[in-house]
């Protein structure tokens, strides 16, 4: 999963409060609040990287944004609010955009936050020497991807800040109205001076890795698997004092060991291992579930020429209405990913439900469709694959899609990868034929899913169908350029109807989510639709 | 026996230089291009890829990465993750801290129970107890260790849990000090599963050979004359029999030695043991060929000096070796 | 000793080797255990009345429980007749695995054992490099790479396994071709494929058999962990190494998930290591004519 984000404190008025009682309200809490352990699961090598300028997985990026707060972040509820931003506005139709930055904010090594700690954060993240697999969000900046990508200097005249003024200002390369939530993500970090040019190594060495988060490195990241990450508040914060005193996590690398570790005892949160939710979310408690801002879902190729194209819509339609997203929902993930109504996540702002084709299983229709496909003079000369990468249980999922087609009379087969990248570059040059596929939101809005995801640009990219339609590609291309909010989201919404419903180019099955076992002396757990545990608001009794 | 010497130490230098090279092309160059398999569910620009394989050095041609990795081996720069830009120099003194306690544990336990087992149906030819340690011995070479290492963590983990015997429970985090195991305290309970299970597959075999060969060389005519010399069943048995029964069983260690490594990674998964076999495997699977490399080296190294030790000291023990080897070479 | 003389003798070495083979117990329970679990692999799927990956709605329920004579897996699909077919696949495998080593191995060991000079050498170097690598990373690099098809399975399988034959019929060739009736039969003129059909193979063989049965149940175990490791055969396909990997999440609750397959897979090996080592008592030279 390469997911990026934000999340935090929702609690940003508090922060010029705070910063009055300053560092010692911090010391005298910490007396007193208990450390919580997070007994995480890392995959081999993770996390990738906690310097929010590089990390591109969730572990890692959660870590990320303890660490490091941004412009803006989204709330527990998915409210976007201003977290070193007090304000922001943009004068020309989303064309630029000013920052007003709150005073008095200061790193964890006493260095005031300034709209050139941005500049700096940003120079050093886009850096094409540095090489951030997550460089490519700076391309909605006017300039940037030249730099990012090693042909220019850094787009100077882009982003001016004015420190006396507190205000940053940012040139988009096209409008973007949706800048200020994109503008949370950890990559757009602010850093001080003493990280300037900072390798790739800078977050080995405990010290050096300095942010404005309301948790500091209490020593530096070494091992990964068998080690721990230890975060301690940072004494400088500016917003409210983080609830715990110690955050500990440690490293496992593996599921079964993380839960049995859990389950001794030694920590207070811990993962489920697969096929075990029902078992154990009944044994310690659901506080640890939520529904994230993701979708799974299966695409059809549309250059292939037994399920692609206009000629296979009922082919398409009979499989989608096949599917039995209840039974993926119960069997495989034990209600913690529920069934798909849409693409877009329930959620993001502008999500409206009953987008897709079908949410519910509707054999009769998935009957009728396939008649009227097969009547037409078509059939499905050898099984149809069911394309999937292996290892995240995505077999069962496709195992349960190959016995509901069954029911219909279609045949399909399993269609395995080895590894993710591998599937995904093959996917991406069009040699799949139903694709397992799905989505994280990068940052909270609508465009994020259906650009990427469907449109004709994306081709090579994350469209994975290969979908190619004018229809779609001109209501987004509509919705991007217009500044009319309630226009853009009514432009969005029809696009996703185009896909799913007329050109049945992809069906959804289930929306993601994230489930935590939980000592009992948790009593809240906070956890953003981003998928972002908000450690420092864990109450622990 | 200097010649020998010299000789086998370099074609042991070949040896190696071959297999890192085969490595080198099988992580390297067999799968293309690593870094476009960082692409996953979102995939990343062509232009950013650039940037990555030119972190890397991998817009080289492949020659010059050979080159280079050679270079930096002998500068003993391991390189750097892909996945976490971690130095491999590091991984591998963390993995390694790891294996090399698991490896040490087990070597020991399996010292003591070849010894004992080999002993026993030696002496007690015949009797209950030798049955039972042919049909042991025989049985474990069936049994993978992947799966009597799960067996393991259920009959001294889960059931003693789910029984509340608190003190037949041994499935205990791997402790992190060299000297757990020695000193009281619970960390060493850690230790005895994972060991155990990585002593038990070689140990059966070693106890057949010393059996076998103890047999053997109690037919032999010198053991004979000790006993019909009058000297006491012990002395005859400690100073004449096991020391020459223990030649052969000495080899045959060597090379069970090389193969460890295979237990090791099946071991370190089942207790999911942050060593160098679970890192290899788990770096194997996401193509961070840096840190497969790296770590593969030495295991290779460790193989490619146990054969030579084993070679020479075949060549120290049995003098007619040497004619052979003159022969072939 | 002329070639007449040696028929008979040899008639009655076999004839030896047989009565020594089915006088040991022990290989007779292996033989017996290895017998009726290939007659539950070839029909143990048809009679379960289910197939391997029929999903069912009984999730995780024990043995016995409506018709599922070993229960069912966390998706609901019957135990009874993904182990059955796991033998089956396994034997698949390691048959043809073995063959094809085997085959290499005679070929080249041959080759280095009767010819010897700088081919033996290249062989025998090859070989040591080859060993030093772990079995384990050589599966890694092929799997991860080529897929995990049953083509591509086998190939790395072999790739692991045939320098171990290797070495054996080189050193098998080598200590018969320094024996007196072969020198002999040199010296009386006979062609190099005389010597070698005649009279090295057959007396190479012995040790052959042997490493037959030993390699069958090695490459079993080496699928098996494989499959355990994640780079051998993948859900849905039935092998033991899977379905023993996927129950490590039920081991404290549905235990059976487990232990069923395990000993399978320990029993399948297990017969065929006994056979194997009923087989190297009987074949022994050394041991003829003890009971």
């Amino acid at each position: 999963m390469k997911v990026l984000s934000l999340g935090k404190r929702s609690v940003a008025v508090l922060a010029a409060i705070g910063l009055a009682v300053g560092g010692t309200v911090v010391s005298a809490h910490a007396a007193t609040a208990p450390a919580f352990i997070d007994c995480q699961l890392f995959a081999a090598g993770e996390p990738d990287h906690i310097d929010p300028a590089l990390t591109s997985t969730l572990v890692g990026a959660n870590v990320a944004t303890m660490l490091f707060d941004g412009l803006t972040d989204t709330d527990a509820n998915g409210n976007l609010y201003g977290e070193v931003a007090s304000k922001w506005k943009s004068p020309d139709g989303s064309k630029t955009w000013v920052f007003t930055l709150k005073k008095g904010l200061k790193f964890s090594n006493g260095e005031s936050v300034l709209p050139s700690s941005f500049v700096n954060g940003w120079k050093r993240s886009m850096d094409s020497k540095l090489a951030s697999e997550v460089a490519y969000h700076g391309d909605f900046i006017l300039g940037m991807n030249a730099y990012s990508t090693g042909k220019g200097a850094f787009p100077a005249s882009s982003v001016v800040a004015n420190d006396a003024a507190m205000t940053l200002t940012v040139k988009m390369e096209n409008p973007t109205a949706d800048w200020p939530s994109i503008a949370g993500h950890s990559v757009f970090s602010p850093i001080p001076t003493s990280m300037v040019g900072a390798s790739d190594k800078v977050e080995e060495d405990g010290t050096k890795l300095v942010g404005n988060g309301p948790f500091m490195l209490a020593s530096a990241i070494t091992k990964r698997a068998g080690g721990e990450v230890v975060l301690v508040p940072n004494p400088n914060y500016g917003g409210k004092a983080s609830s715990i005193s110690k955050l500990t996590a440690k490293i496992f690398s593996d599921t079964n060991a993380a839960y049995n570790a859990f389950a001794s005892g030694q920590c207070d949160s811990g993962p489920i291992p697969a096929g075990r939710y029902t078992e154990l979310l009944t044994k310690w408690g659901t506080k640890g579930v939520k529904s994230t801002l993701g979708t799974d879902y299966w695409g059809f190729n549309w250059e292939d020429p037994t399920v692609g194209g206009k000629k296979n819509k009922y082919l398409r339609s009979a499989i989608a209405k096949a599917i039995d997203r209840q039974q993926i929902s119960d069997v495989i993930y034990q209600g913690v990913r529920k069934p798909a109504t849409g693409l877009l996540p329930p959620g993001l702002p502008g999500y409206k439900a009953g987008q897709g084709l079908t949410a519910t299983r509707d054999l009769t229709g998935a009957k009728a469709d396939f008649k009227r496909w097969s009547d037409a003079g078509n059939k499905v000369s050898s099984p149809l694959r069911i394309s999937y990468n292996d290892g995240a249980g995505w077999d069962k999922v496709a195992s349960i899609i190959i016995a509901n087609l069954k029911e219909v009379g279609i045949p399909a087969k399993l269609d395995p990868y080895p590894a993710d990248g591998t599937y995904f570059s093959k996917m991406r040059k069009g040699q799949g034929q139903i694709i397992r596929a799905g989505w994280f939101a990068d940052y909270p809005i609508a465009d994020n899913f259906l650009y990427p995801l469907l449109h004709s640009k994306s081709i090579d990219g994350d469209n994975l169908e290969r979908y190619n339609s004018a229809a779609f590609d001109a209501l987004i291309d509509s919705a991007r350029s217009t500044t009319n909010k309630s226009f853009s989201q009514s432009q969005y919404r029809r696009a996703e109807i185009q896909a799913l419903r007329n050109d049945v180019v992809i069906t959804q099955t289930v929306n993601r989510g994230i489930a935590t076992v939980l000592a009992p002396s948790i009593a809240t757990f906070p956890i953003t639709p981003l998928g972002m545990v908000v450690y420092d608001q864990i109450v622990k009794n | 026996m200097f010649t020998y010497t010299v000789k086998r130490l370099l074609q042991s230098l070949i040896v190696v230089w071959a297999a890192v090279t085969l490595m080198f092309a099988l992580f390297f160059v067999i799968p293309g291009d690593p870094i476009s398999l960082k692409s996953g569910e979102k995939a990343l620009p062509q232009d950013i890829l650039d940037n990555i394989e030119r972190k890397y050095g991998l817009d080289k041609p492949v020659y010059v990465q050979y080159l280079r990795f050679w270079g930096n081996l002998f500068r003993g720069d391991l390189g750097y993750s892909y996945k976490n830009d971690k130095s491999v120099n590091t991984i591998l003194h963390d993995g390694l801290s790891t294996s090399a306690r698991l490896l040490f544990w087990g070597a020991l336990f399996q010292l003591i129970i070849a010894l004992t087992v080999g002993l026993t149906s030696a002496i007690k030819r015949g009797s209950l107890g030798d049955r039972i340690g042919t049909v042991f011995s025989v049985g474990i070479q069936g049994i993978p260790v992947f799966v009597s290492g799960l067996l393991a963590q259920y009959l001294f983990g889960v059931l003693p849990f789910q029984l509340h015997w608190e003190w037949l429970n041994f499935f205990k985090p791997w402790p992190q000090s060299w000297h757990a195991g020695v000193i009281p305290g619970d960390s060493w309970k850690g230790i005895i599963l994972p060991a155990l299970v990585v002593a038990v597959v070689d140990a059966a075999f070693i106890a057949r050979m010393l059996r076998s060969s103890l047999l053997e060389v109690l037919r032999a005519d010198y053991i004979r004359t000790a006993f019909a010399k009058g000297l006491s069943a012990r002395r005859v048995w400690f100073h004449h029999a096991l020391r020459n029964a223990l030649i052969p069983v000495v080899t045959v260690y060597g090379t069970s030695l090389i193969a460890i490594f295979g237990v090791a990674v099946q071991t370190e998964k089942v207790f999911s043991l942050p060593g160098m076999g679970s890192t290899i495997a788990d770096s194997a699977l996401s193509q961070d060929a840096p840190v497969v490399l790296g770590l593969a080296i030495v295991v290779i190294a460790f193989g490619a000096v146990v054969n030579l030790i084993v070679d020479l000291s075949y060549a120290l023990i049995d003098p007619r070796i040497k004619i052979d080897a003159k022969a072939v070479h | 000793m002329s070639e007449i003389e040696q028929i008979p003798e040899s008639l009655s070495y076999w004839q030896d080797v047989r009565k020594r083979f089915f006088g040991n117990k022990i290989s007779i329970v292996g033989l017996v255990m290895l017998v009726i679990l290939i007659i539950a692999g070839i029909v143990g799927p048809f009679i379960s009345g289910w197939k391997y990956d029929n999903l069912g709605p009984d999730i995780l329920v024990g043995p016995g429980t409506n018709g599922h004579w070993f229960g069912t897996d966390d998706l609901g699909r019957d135990i009874f007749t993904r182990v059955t077919f796991g033998i089956r696949l396994s034997l698949t495998v390691a048959i043809v695995v073995t063959t094809i080593s085997v085959f290499v191995g005679v070929t080249l060991g041959g080759i280095a054992g009767y010819f010897g000079g700088w081919i033996d050498t290249l062989i025998s170097r090859f070989i040591d490099t080859w060993q030093v690598i772990p079995f384990v990373l050589i599966g890694f690099a092929i799997i991860t790479v080529f897929g995990s098809s049953f083509w591509v399975i086998v190939a790395a399988l072999v790739f692991t396994g045939w320098y171990s034959t290797t070495r054996l019929f080189r050193a098998s060739v080598m200590q018969v071709k320094s024996l007196e009736y072969v020198e002999a039969a040199r010296a009386t003129g006979a062609t190099t494929k005389r010597i070698i059909l005649r009279h090295i193979g057959p007396n190479a063989i012995p040790p052959i058999i042997v490493v037959l049965a030993f390699s069958v149940a090695g490459a079993i175990l080496s699928e098996s962990i494989y499959a355990f490791l994640g780079v051998g055969f993948r859900e849905p396909t039935p092998s033991l190494g899977v379905m023993i990997s996927s129950s490590r999440n039920f081991l404290t609750d549905k235990p059976f998930v487990f232990f069923i397959p395990g000993s399978i897979l320990v029993l399948l090996t297990l017969s065929i290591v006994l056979i194997g080592d009923g087989l190297r008592d009987a074949l022994d030279p050394k041991l003829r004519g003890v009971k």
